[in-house]
């Protein structure tokens, strides 16, 4: 029985882990550019396409369905994901503007942040190493 | 090396360039939805009392090629179940983007008259089954032209601005016939002001509007005026690059999950047969998570433009043709008054799915009352 009630807890804690996983901004580390959280979400509903400095920002996605994205969305944009996709048919199908390009894993982001000074993402902040930059948590 | 092959070298090497820089993106939607009337035997809004899954379905796909350093090209292929699902090209045009905040398009283009123009197909889009029938009752819905975009931002408001030129042409059906018409020289700017509770639009534009009207009735009544030598009635009711114009506003709230809004529009065309029309609607959803009803009222405010029947003398032997002339402008008011109730609701029962129901009543002044009751699906991909 206590074991049950300890499975029972470890499976508690891992649902409220990662409900209230925490969201890392990363940027190239040699980006020297502010970036405040109204920044963040215009970067990423194509509104604002410059970073702070004037150099060109291209935002990086997480694959649909992933739970740091879905975390990101309702956190960082303040919309679920129906209210998103709705958001982007408006700006697809009439030539105002394309979603961020989307990357399959943590690692691929962190590879193309790492390598890009254009670059703006996000990952898990347990997902983040040294090779890229935090700008923003939340 | 001899210089052919060097010369097919060359070549290869640009065409596969080509292929590497174009970054190709294919999207669509769809639509399936089924509709009838509720009453014996009355057409409504496409339908009659007999379900009908053709009406309102739509299949579209669009292709976007990014040549990057902001220049794409953009094609959007729709088939309409009301067409027979014949292709159509709704959209076709080029996209540079000038600066940060300026993009230019250019080719076939979505004229902006109201908020929703621009994915009036898209029914993913929007809360309703379709936007609201009265207000977006205007025949073209693209036109080929260019069109400058300017984005900006204050504080916690975005702000567009579109100026927009060209030309369109539809075939229409007045009094039961086709008639091909026309808006040429066609000038307007759009402006939205957009923050997280607050909405507001307004759009102004002007065009020289041909109509050529081949319904016998239209064209018996034509006659009669030439034969009664009445040149100036014949102008003020013949639409032959006379000055259209259109105007429109647009209101917006979001209230945690309430929203409402409305749009009102006038639509004249100078010295012509076609009634100044007035229209507007108000409207408020409320959005429990995954479910959203909406109720929806409209009214068609038409004023008839009496100027061809006014022109013609009063004395005895034309009173006939003036009672005549008076009647059949009256009339493009008179049929057209009245206003639309609906209740419905939209379910996002999958993240790129939703299924909406709707129930609309028409109450025309006229006396006509009826009932038209829908269902979609709607779909982007």
């Amino acid at each position: 029985m206590s074991k049950f009630i300890k499975a029972i807890f470890v499976l508690a804690s891992f649902f409220s882990f990662s409900v209230l996983a925490e969201i890392s901004i990363i940027v190239h580390p040699s980006n020297a550019a502010s970036v405040s959280s109204d920044d963040v979400s215009r970067i990423f509903l194509g509104k604002k396409k410059s970073f702070s400095d004037g150099n060109t920002v291209v935002p990086i996605n997480l694959k649909e369905g992933s739970d740091t994205r879905e975390t990101f969305n309702s956190t960082v944009l303040n919309k679920n994901s129906s209210q998103l996709k709705a958001y982007w048919s408006k700006l697809v199908f009439t030539g105002k503007g394309a979603p961020p390009k989307e990357v399959a894993s943590a690692a691929e982001m962190l590879k193309l942040i790492a390598n890009n000074p254009n670059m703006i993402g996000y990952l898990d902040s347990s997902a983040v190493d040294a090779s890229v930059k935090v700008v923003a948590k939340y | 090396m001899n210089q052919k092959l060097k010369l097919l070298c060359g070549a290869c090497l640009i065409t596969s360039s080509f292929y590497a820089a174009a970054d190709i993106r294919l999207n669509g939607f769809a639509r399936i939805a089924a509709g009838k009337t509720l009453s014996d035997d009355q057409n409504h809004m496409g339908y009659d009392n007999k379900l009908d899954f053709r009406n309102e379905s739509l299949f579209a796909l669009q292709v976007t090629g990014d040549m990057g350093d902001g220049l794409s090209a953009t094609a959007q292929f729709m088939a309409r179940g009301e067409d027979d699902f014949a292709v159509e090209v709704e959209w076709a045009y080029l996209s540079y983007q000038l600066t940060d905040s300026t993009r230019l398009n250019a080719g076939r283009l979505r004229i902006p008259f109201f908020r929703y123009s621009d994915f009036l197909d898209v029914g993913y889009a929007y809360t309703w089954l379709r936007p609201p029938a009265a207000v977006y009752d205007l025949p073209y819905t693209s036109y080929d032209g260019v069109s400058l975009l300017y984005n900006t931002y204050m504080g916690d408001a975005d702000i567009e601005v579109q100026a927009f030129t060209g030309a369109a042409k539809d075939t229409i059906s007045v009094e039961g016939a086709p008639a091909e018409t026309e808006l040429a020289d066609v000038y307007g700017a759009n402006v939205t002001f957009n923050m997280d509770w607050l909405y507001l639009r307004g759009v102004y534009l002007t065009s020289k509007a041909t109509f050529n009207v081949g319904a016998p009735a239209f064209q018996g009544l034509i006659s009669n005026l030439e034969a009664a030598g009445q040149a100036e009635a014949i102008d003020q009711v013949l639409v032959n690059e006379d000055t259209g114009s259109f105007a429109g506003v647009g209101v917006g709230l979001l209230f945690g999950n309430l929203n409402l809004q409305g749009e009102v529009t006038k639509v004249g065309v100078a010295d012509s047969f076609i009634a100044d029309r007035t229209r507007s609607y108000v409207s408020a959803s409320y959005q429990f998570d995954q479910l959203t009803p909406y109720v929806l009222i409209q009214k068609i405010d038409d004023e008839a433009n009496l100027d061809g029947a006014n022109s013609i003398p009063d004395v005895a032997p034309l009173a006939g043709l003036k009672a005549g002339l008076a009647g059949f402008l009256q009339d493009q008011e008179n049929t057209e008054d009245g206003k639309y109730y609906s209740v419905g609701f939209r379910y996002d029962f999958h993240p790129s799915a939703s299924f909406k129901t709707d129930l609309t009543r028409w109450k025309g002044d006229d006396g006509e009352d009826d009932k038209v009751l829908t269902f979609a699906i709607d779909m982007v991909f």
